[in-house]
């Protein structure tokens, strides 16, 4: 069984042995998706970045897991939790019964193998067909099976599947009288299939009759299943996982067939964003039509942030569970109190930044009272010190508005009223980050904003620092007054570490990298140029640059498909920063009377450039510019002086 | 004779043809030139400065010894949707028997060949030769030839990995409904620099034991604690490994490890039995002469009908660090060549 020392780096969807494992580490929060999109639609397709939890979704719905959770709820509050959840999506009855028999089919590169074989096409998608179609039975028999607590295979003679009418299905299999008739078929069947794909000779084997459909759907419509001559009552739900394993070819053949054949199981797919065609990509990612939603996970969250949140506290919080064997808060270990080292340091600040305001400001009468208030203020150092970074702001503002409006509004004695909102606030601190190298990375809100509504990203940063509470702990043992916490200042140490080894990563992981690297570096410089301004009119900051949505329709219709087009690569590249993640979009934003499609740096990359992580500001720019700056690089100048 | 090898940036390429070319005789020695490209449109582009070298010097060293011209065959080692598809394309490189007719010795170079080229090659030809030995009182000769630097070794850095693990094609383990149940058994050939392959590997199994060979007696008698010291993390942190499971090998002797790699495996195939049996992965991730002896050993239970694979992490290529030019003297001083005679006259019996 594997068990990792730092839970943080057990993945639920990995291969954990136990069910009771894997329903420890699942946060029931992920269910939400289904409020939105009816769950029950005849295809879901789940999309998402690697990690955005598509398997673990996928895995909660299967026989062990569903039947351990029915076991546990009368004596653990998480699974009962967790059974509520999945019975309001009617996957209990209100007996307790399971409703659904799933069997999970992940697709592994011995199918893309296939692809590649000294073999001619119809040999190929025949092939394909018939591996698919034993796979999807097969798994799909053992889940009725376990889902009915039967014996595997040894029971399925109580099972008849013999009666549906399709014409798809093949003449032999319709001649069986029980589905161990039909599981003895297919384990012979499947044996053969695969020897000739692992064969190192062209010749094939002509005993292999494959097909070009998938039938193996129809035969498990729930008025086909009975059971001891009843009726089944449950539905068979097929699982296809790791689709983005297929070749290209495989991939469009099996969607556009499950997509146009509208079959009588409900069939889920899930695949990674790479696996996307570039016109996929581009377009409007989740949505809900008849019988079939296409959800993105990534977008899901992104629109719910506080959701998304809460969902990756819980998860969190079920993994310092099982490293401790008690309930404790993750962001209770991520102190947003800054440490003593900086304490002299903080002072110093202050001293900086208020003689500068003073000095300034300090002569003109209607700034006097907000002045005042900074000096008389009673808060932490931190505290005081963004405030008199903000009124720095506010004030360089204020003047400048002043000086355009009316020359001489300076003698003004009414105090003014500054409009200090919490955006301002984040500027003066990235500010002073920049200024005086205090934190600004940590806290539990900030990781979950760096995670870029991605699960596993999440869990990576997660994971790092919470080795560090481990090794305090080992400590603790030792010095009963070493304290667990991480001060904001490690947490900023870890968390620039990690995404600097990110950064090198994308290097061989990304493909293209050296011009997606340009372009990223370029909008990452023009937002921290753009941010760091001294009035920081963006507060907090820009994190993304807008394209209208003509342009976006002219990268997906004419520039994707023209090899030799001037945009070609650059909107390759945005292609592939979409695909791996690197930048998230949002389509149709309406501002200044024009459609514009946004685009955000995953905010792991914003603390590359310093910039905030709040979503929302973001800058246009016309392709052209995108366009020069991947061609030549940028040179932008700091604005902020201070 | 007829001399197949790969041509690219590694400076052993030409060393071993050099060699055996000296010698001189009156036969007919061809040879086949194996070209990488990563994909189908850098067959187009020009070649590496170290590759147009290499093409060179093989061109004028045949010339000079009066031997036909090279025959020049390109391997694509990734698919148009960045698959990994060189084990494949490595098999198809000989189809037949026609492809050695002409030939009582077949030899390999594997100095400059990537582990997922030279091993689905030599299984495809070894299965040939070896088909055509058993019909035939004439036999056919393979051999193995690799120069062997660990110095040279160590300053060649990968330029990235795949993303995911994959089986060598033609080594497959029998992943299917009967065997769903057997336990998996891992035995990793730990080599140096090799943490994220080994990861990768393991992400992709479930293993109830895993078997780490490492080597000893070696050139370096602190290599083998190196490796230790090196892979502390990914073994102590696990439950599924025992100390007393690692297999010590020599490294520079193939058929030990070839003998050591059976011995486990028949092991663990008696040792679950009772269970419904096991499946059996073993990753190369050490020297070439090591992967050889691992080869031989999977090659041959397979062969029997045990489940047993190769899973391995695609390299997306190599480069060779700068320092190589200043020391290369000092280096290249230490390039031992090995001889593996795979089959033919001496296995008769």
């Amino acid at each position: 069984m594997r068990v990792d020392v730092n839970p943080f780096y057990t993945r639920a969807s990995d291969n954990i042995d136990t069910e009771d494992r894997f329903i420890k580490l699942f946060s029931p929060e992920i269910l939400n998706i289904f409020k939105e999109f009816p769950i029950w639609n005849a295809v879901n397709v789940l999309r998402s970045s690697p990690g955005g939890g598509k398997t673990t979704l996928f895995k909660i719905f299967t026989p062990k897991i569903l039947n351990t959770i029915k076991n546990s709820r009368s004596h653990d509050d998480h699974a009962k939790e967790l059974f509520n959840a999945l019975q309001e999506l009617q996957v209990f009855d209100a007996k307790g019964q399971p409703l659904i028999a799933a069997g999970l089919t992940p697709f592994n590169t011995q199918y893309s193998t296939l692809e590649y074989l000294d073999l001619n096409e119809t040999q190929k998608i025949r092939l394909f067909c018939a591996l698919l179609n034993i796979r999807i039975i097969l798994s799909s028999l053992k889940a009725i099976c376990e889902t009915k607590e039967m014996v595997y295979p040894k029971d399925l003679s109580r099972l008849s599947i013999n009666e549906e009418d399709s014409l798809e299905i093949p003449v032999n299999l319709r001649q069986l009288k029980n589905a161990k008739e039909l599981y003895d078929w297919a384990t012979v069947e499947e044996e053969k299939i695969c020897d000739q794909i692992d064969s190192i000779y062209p010749d094939i084997d002509t005993t292999l009759k494959g097909g070009d459909n998938l039938f193996a759907l129809d035969l498990f419509s729930p008025a086909n299943l009975k059971i001891d001559g009843k009726p089944l009552n449950m539905k068979v739900v097929v699982m296809l996982d790791d689709v983005h394993n297929l070749s290209t070819h495989q991939r469009d053949f099996l969607v556009k067939t499950i997509v146009d054949k509208r079959a009588k199981v409900n069939t889920w797919i899930s695949e990674r964003l790479k696996a996307l065609t570039m016109d996929e990509l581009l377009s409007e990612g989740s949505k809900t039509g008849r019988d079939i939603n296409f959800i993105i996970l990534e977008n899901f969250w992104a629109k719910r942030h506080s959701q998304f949140e809460k969902f990756a506290k819980s998860v969190a919080n079920l993994r310092v569970e099982i490293a401790f064997d008690a309930k404790k808060d993750f962001a209770s270990f991520l102190s947003t109190k800054m440490s003593t080292k900086y304490g002299g340091m903080i002072q110093d600040a202050i001293g900086t930044v208020s003689t500068r305001v003073k000095q300034k400001y300090g002569n003109i009468p209607k700034y006097r009272a907000e002045i005042q208030t900074r000096e008389d203020s009673n808060e932490e150092d931190y505290e005081r010190l963004v405030d008199w970074r903000t009124l720095e702001i506010l004030l360089f503002r204020d003047k400048n508005k002043s000086q355009q409006t009316l020359a001489f509004e300076d003698l003004e004695i009414e105090a003014i009223e500054l409009q200090d909102g919490n955006d301002v606030k984040i500027a003066a601190q990235l500010f002073l980050n920049d200024e005086f190298k205090i934190p600004f990375y940590f806290g539990i809100s900030t990781l979950c904003r760096l995670a870029s509504s991605n699960i596993e990203q999440f869990l990576n940063i997660a994971g790092e620092l919470f080795d560090i509470v481990l090794e305090n702990w080992v400590k603790q043992m030792v010095n009963s007054n070493h304290q667990l916490i991480l001060t904001p200042d490690k947490q900023e140490d870890v968390i620039k570490r990690i995404v600097q080894n990110k950064w090198r990563e994308l290097n061989t992981s990304v493909p293209q990298f050296e011009d997606v690297k340009k372009l990223l570096e370029a909008i990452g410089e023009y937002c921290y140029s753009e941010s760091y301004v001294p009035n920081a009119w963006n507060s907090p900051g820009i994190n993304g640059i807008a394209i209208t949505m003509a342009e976006r329709k002219e990268i997906k219709d004419s520039y994707l498909k023209d090899k030799s087009h001037p945009y070609y690569k650059l909107s390759k590249c945005l292609a592939i920063c979409i695909a791996y993640n690197l930048i998230d979009f949002k389509l149709n934003y309406k501002c200044k009377g024009k459609d514009w499609m946004i685009l955000y740096l995953n905010r792991i990359y914003c603390v590359k450039y310093q910039l905030p992580l709040n979503n929302g500001k973001f800058k246009e720019r016309k392709l052209k510019d995108l366009l020069v700056w991947l061609n030549n690089g940028v040179n932008f100048q700091k604005k902020l002086k201070v | 004779m007829l001399f197949i090898m790969g041509v690219g940036f590694d400076p052993r390429t030409t060393m071993a043809i050099q060699e055996i070319y000296s010698h001189k005789t009156n036969k007919t020695r061809d040879t086949v030139i194996i070209r990488y490209f990563k994909n189908e449109d850098e067959v187009v582009d020009p070649p590496k400065k170290s590759v147009v070298n290499h093409l060179h010097s093989l061109d004028t060293f045949l010339q000079s010894r009066n031997h036909n011209p090279a025959t020049v065959k390109n391997l694509i080692l990734r698919s148009e949707d960045d698959k990994s598809i060189a084990s494949i394309n490595a098999t198809n490189l000989i189809n037949d028997i026609s492809f050695f007719e002409a030939y009582s010795d077949i030899v390999i170079d594997i100095s400059a060949m990537p582990r997922g080229v030279f091993i689905p090659l030599i299984n495809k030809a070894l299965n040939i030769i070896d088909r055509y030995n058993k019909e035939n009182s004439v036999k056919k000769n393979l051999h193995v030839v690799v120069s062997e630097n660990s110095r040279l070794d160590s300053i060649i850095n990968d330029r990235g990995t795949d993303e995911e693990s994959t089986y060598i094609h033609g080594f497959r383990i029998k992943q299917v409904d009967r065997t769903a149940e057997q336990k998996e058994v891992w035995i990793p050939i730990l080599g140096e620099k090799q943490l994220d392959q080994y990861d990768k590997i393991k992400a992709k199994l479930n293993p109830v034991e895993i078997c780490p060979v490492l080597p000893f007696p070696s050139e370096n008698l602190r290599r083998g604690d190196n490796l230790i010291v090196e892979y502390q993390d990914k073994l102590f942190n696990g439950s599924d490994f025992e100390a007393k499971n690692i297999v010590y090998v020599d490294e520079a002797n193939p058929f030990q490890v070839y003998r050591l790699v059976s011995q486990t495996i028949n092991r663990y195939n008696q040792s679950f039995a009772l269970l419904k049996g096991c499946k059996i992965i073993v990753s190369a991730l050490s020297s070439k002469l090591l992967t050889m002896g691992t080869f031989l050993a999977v090659f041959e239970k397979k062969f029997e009908g045990t489940n047993v694979g190769i899973m391995h992490v695609e390299s997306l290529g190599h480069d060779l660090d700068p320092t190589y030019d200043d020391e290369k003297i000092n280096i290249d001083k230490h390039n031992k060549m090995f001889e593996i005679w795979l089959t033919g006259e001496p296995y008769n019996d």
